[in-house]
């Protein structure tokens, strides 16, 4: 289906084509024509993005047994308000539908604003929320969907264990009052719709708040509607709110103290004396009020809020600060201050004068702030969602900071500004999806070629030939840990900090470790890298020990013991052998590495010297190696050409023109030097 | 007369672990099998009697647990006096996730705060099984960065108005009454006597 302008056509001479639209549907072939819009673009647009959503529905054969939703759960529990109430709400509504029409066609009137303010009928929740709320569309757009969904997410393992965990231990906390969650039938609906969404939703997954607002939604709505409207609620009408840092709800406290400072300004000064203006309304959004009045009286705002969005909480927040103004600005503390808030949100049930209080509140908030819109508030979330996250991109800054320190002999200072370059490169927003097990900053990776980038700048092994060939080696060894093809901070920092701190035999190892090539040596020689540093002295002292034992027997020793002490000694590597292939490839590296050297007489001499040396060795230690290989599978490096990290390390040491050119190469250029190149290239 | 003295407190541990259970004991006496989980953060306040004439307002701030609630706790932490750290005794993670916490709080607010540590939901210990975390290597832990420590349980009420009033009283100890809620910080940290009592049964440890 396409939504075009229609062509020219003589049946329709009376409309002016620019601001008309006619919609063609396709079984009853009849059509519409709809004219004189004003905003005709955004219509059209509206349209055209709905309809293709809608993938031609073809019958999905689904394999998913059948799994049997819920209804609304009032049906089965207890409903709190009289029949009579609702038969008289009812009687209104079906009077306003026989003249205004039901369905997604509804007119918005006056009189409709005066009915959902007397709360929507039990029984016509379910039809108004998932209008209302727009959800009515998407379900439209995705049948079946849900129960795939339910399938799917019921196949544990599929999400993240984490997030099935903190539903399972929510479930149970979403609406301990009411009895349809005190129960397995209502539990299990819950379950099957905060796995299902987070399963649907991987972004947002799931969120503390969701099981309360699930947990209404399942009250008066059947499974899939509420699924939908959920869906509307976490992506549409609480913008970010439940995302993985609660953004959405942190940028509208921002908001909020806006209004106040407009509205209020008295009050919003001494709200802020008292250090609570930030927090005092965060739960009061986040939970759509459910949390802080009484069920029964949240309920008619959710009702409200389906109908006219955001605006609604704006509105009846200030509303509420504004009756207690007085009160407040006679507090002392911001204890009195929130205790005054707390007993008055509590007492939010009695009925004055026919008319119950938050029913009064409500229409006292269209009265005093009708004025607040969905496009203001916008604008001003454009602002705070600048402010909200540079905050939190500081907060992670530090917190990168804090947290590498221990594993690097950077100062916080160099630390941060190479998060701040690691970070630009990693290319991740902020607000992206993150595992909640891990710190904010250890979700930013950066790719091969983004690290092939950083390494341009920052490392002072980047030169001579071929530098991206040591450089992808080295990626590949501190990109294990993520088995993901990416590198994170924690190994980044690992990483320069070898290449710009540690002294020379550290350089050395790194350069070893990276030519391991086979698979099990490899793995084995990574982890020493990779591994805390205190799980080595564990292993470490236990072969000390015999070491020790060893020199104090060496008095006596025949030539079989010392033999053995031999052995011993290698053994006591922690890293495996390399092979004669991975050795040629480490020479060409070290080659490559200096070719740019301006002393690089001394130094190739040096290097094919030692080359020369450490392949004799290889070959000599062949039948020592036999010897110590006494068992199984040591088929591969049995009689074959190795070469211990020991003597690769004793051979370079012996080279001083090879230790010369570590040394200087670090100090070429200082990280601040190197930082300032990157910033200048990709910083504006 | 003056206001009796106050101070802020902040509750913060991983989610479900029985913060809000913990307050509710604490300040009501009452608990509820399943609390409603807190979003955003939960206020609520208790007067102790410290000693013969002082009495101390806790003002109790008590945070949500999930971890994408984290970048909020600075707004109720900051200025707080004291924080009482909860993890759950059947859960290891938990622990971890309080350890978290006292470094949080440790590089925020200093040395000064007083951190209570409470192993929650002691009265599982007796469940076969059930104990994922030993007290005797949390007492060190608590030891070394100077919490009060204490396993409680809300549910029973073991040891909840005595982790309240260590608290209560150490931050007395530091502060003369009158200058309450004005932090100073000018006091050499008092090291906390951390009791090491492993089990959950020992109500013998209410010290006075």
């Amino acid at each position: 289906m396409v939504v075009e302008k229609q062509p020219e056509t003589s049946n329709i001479p009376d409309i002016e084509s620019q601001s008309a639209l006619i919609i063609i549907t396709k079984e009853r072939a009849g059509t519409f024509t709809f004219s004189n819009f004003n905003d005709r673009e955004f219509v059209l647009n509206k349209l055209s993005t709905l309809l293709s959503q809608y993938s031609e529905i073809t019958d999905l054969k689904t394999d998913t047994p059948t799994i049997t939703l819920s209804n609304p759960l009032y049906l089965q529990f207890n409903c709190h308000d009289t029949e009579e109430l609702q038969k008289l709400k009812e009687t209104s509504w079906n009077n306003h539908f026989s003249n205004y029409g039901r369905g997604s066609a509804i007119y918005r009137t006056n009189e409709l604003y005066e009915l959902i303010f007397q709360g929507i009928p039990n029984s016509l929740r379910n039809e108004l929320w998932l209008i209302f709320s727009g959800a009515i569309h998407d379900k439209a757009a995705n049948p079946n969907v849900y129960q795939k969904l339910v399938h799917e997410s019921s196949l544990v393992k599929i999400i993240h264990d984490s997030t099935n965990d903190e539903i399972e231990r929510d479930l149970y906390r979403a609406l301990p009052d009411q009895k349809a969650f005190q129960q397995e039938s209502g539990i299990s609906a819950l379950r099957r719709l905060l796995r299902a969404y987070a399963c649907h939703n991987t972004d947002v997954g799931y969120c503390q708040a969701m099981n309360i607002i699930g947990g209404v939604l399942l009250l008066y709505m059947n499974e899939e509607d509420a699924f939908w409207t959920l869906a509307a609620l976490c992506e549409r009408l609480l913008p970010d709110y439940y995302n993985t840092k609660v953004v959405g709800a942190l940028i509208d406290q921002g908001v909020f103290n806006d209004y106040c400072d407009e509205y209020l300004p008295d009050l919003y000064e001494k709200l802020k004396i008292l250090g609570v203006a930030t927090c005092i309304s965060l739960s009061w959004f986040l939970t759509l009020f459910i949390c802080v009045i009484p069920f029964e009286s949240a309920l008619y705002v959710i009702d409200i809020f389906f109908y006219d969005g955001i605006k609604v909480l704006f509105q009846l927040a200030l509303t509420i600060l504004k009756e207690n103004q007085d009160r407040l600005l006679q507090c002392h503390d911001d204890g009195d201050a929130i205790m005054i808030l707390t007993s008055y949100l509590d007492g939010l049930t009695d009925e004055d004068e026919n008319e119950k209080k938050i029913v009064r509140l409500i229409k006292q908030s269209y009265e005093d702030y009708n004025d607040i819109n969905e496009e203001d508030i916008n604008r001003l979330r454009l602002k705070h969602r600048l402010k909200v996250v540079q905050t939190m991109a500081e907060s992670i800054l530090q917190s990168a900071a804090k947290n590498t320190l221990k594993y690097t002999s950077f100062t916080e200072y160099e630390i941060k500004d190479l998060f701040y370059v690691f970070k630009d490169a990693s290319r991740i927003s902020l607000t992206e999806a993150i595992d909640p097990r891990k710190l904010a900053y250890e979700t930013y990776r950066v790719g091969r070629s983004e690290y092939l980038v950083l390494c341009k700048y920052l490392s002072p092994w980047f030169i001579g030939e071929h530098p991206e060939d040591l450089a992808k080696r080295l990626f590949d060894v501190y990109s294990i840990s993520t088995n993901s093809n990416e590198i994170d901070f924690i190994n980044f920092i690992r990483l320069w900090n070898i290449l710009l701190n540690e002294d020379f035999n550290d350089k050395l190892r790194l350069i070893f470790i990276a030519h391991i090539e086979e698979g099990k040596r490899r793995d084995k020689a990574i982890s020493t890298l990779l591994e805390p540093i205190t799980m080595h002295p564990v292993s470490k002292t236990s072969d000390n020990k015999q070491a020790e034992a060893a020199a104090s027997t060496e008095q006596a020793s025949t030539s079989v013991e010392s033999k053995e002490e031999e052995n011993l000694k290698i053994k006591l590597s922690l890293l495996p052998l390399m092979n004669q292939t991975e050795f040629i490839h480490l020479c060409k590296t070290m080659y490559d590495l200096m070719t740019s050297a301006a002393d690089d007489e001394n130094l190739f001499h040096s290097l094919t010297t030692s080359s020369t040396i450490l392949f004799k060795t290889g070959e000599m230690c062949k039948p020592y190696r036999a010897l110590e290989d006494d068992n199984k599978n040591s088929d591969e490096t049995n009689n074959q050409w190795t070469l211990s990290f020991e003597q690769f390390s004793a051979a370079m040491y012996a080279e001083t023109p090879i230790v010369t050119w570590f040394e200087s190469n670090t100090q070429q250029q200082s990280l601040e030097q190197r930082i300032h190149n990157y910033n200048q290239d990709f910083l504006r | 007369m003056s206001r009796p003295g106050h101070f802020k407190m902040v509750l913060l541990g991983e989610s479900a672990v029985g913060k809000s259970s913990l307050a509710l004991r604490f300040a009501k006496g009452q608990y509820q099998d399943h609390a409603e989980s807190t979003i955003g953060a939960a206020f609520l306040t208790h007067t102790l009697q410290i000693d013969a004439d002082t009495t101390l307002k806790v003002e109790l701030w008590d945070t949500a647990g999930q971890e994408r609630y984290h970048s909020l706790a600075p707004m109720y932490y900051r200025g707080a006096q004291a924080a009482l750290v909860v993890y759950d005794i059947t859960n290891a993670d938990s622990l971890s996730q309080a350890k978290k916490w006292v470094k949080e709080l440790r590089t925020a607010n200093g040395i000064d705060m007083i951190i209570g540590l409470a192993g929650n939901k002691a009265d599982l210990a007796t469940t076969v099984n059930k104990r994922k975390v030993d007290a005797r290597e949390v007492a060190e832990y608590a030891d070394d960065n100077q919490l009060i420590f204490m396993e409680t349980s809300a549910k029973r009420g073991d040891n909840v108005s005595e982790i309240f009033m260590n608290v209560a009283r150490q931050v007395a100890m530091k502060q003369p009454t009158n200058t309450l809620n004005k932090p100073q910080g000018a006091f050499p940290p008092t090291k906390p006597k951390p009791k090491g009592n492993s089990s959950c049964c020992s109500s013998s440890d209410s010290k006075s």
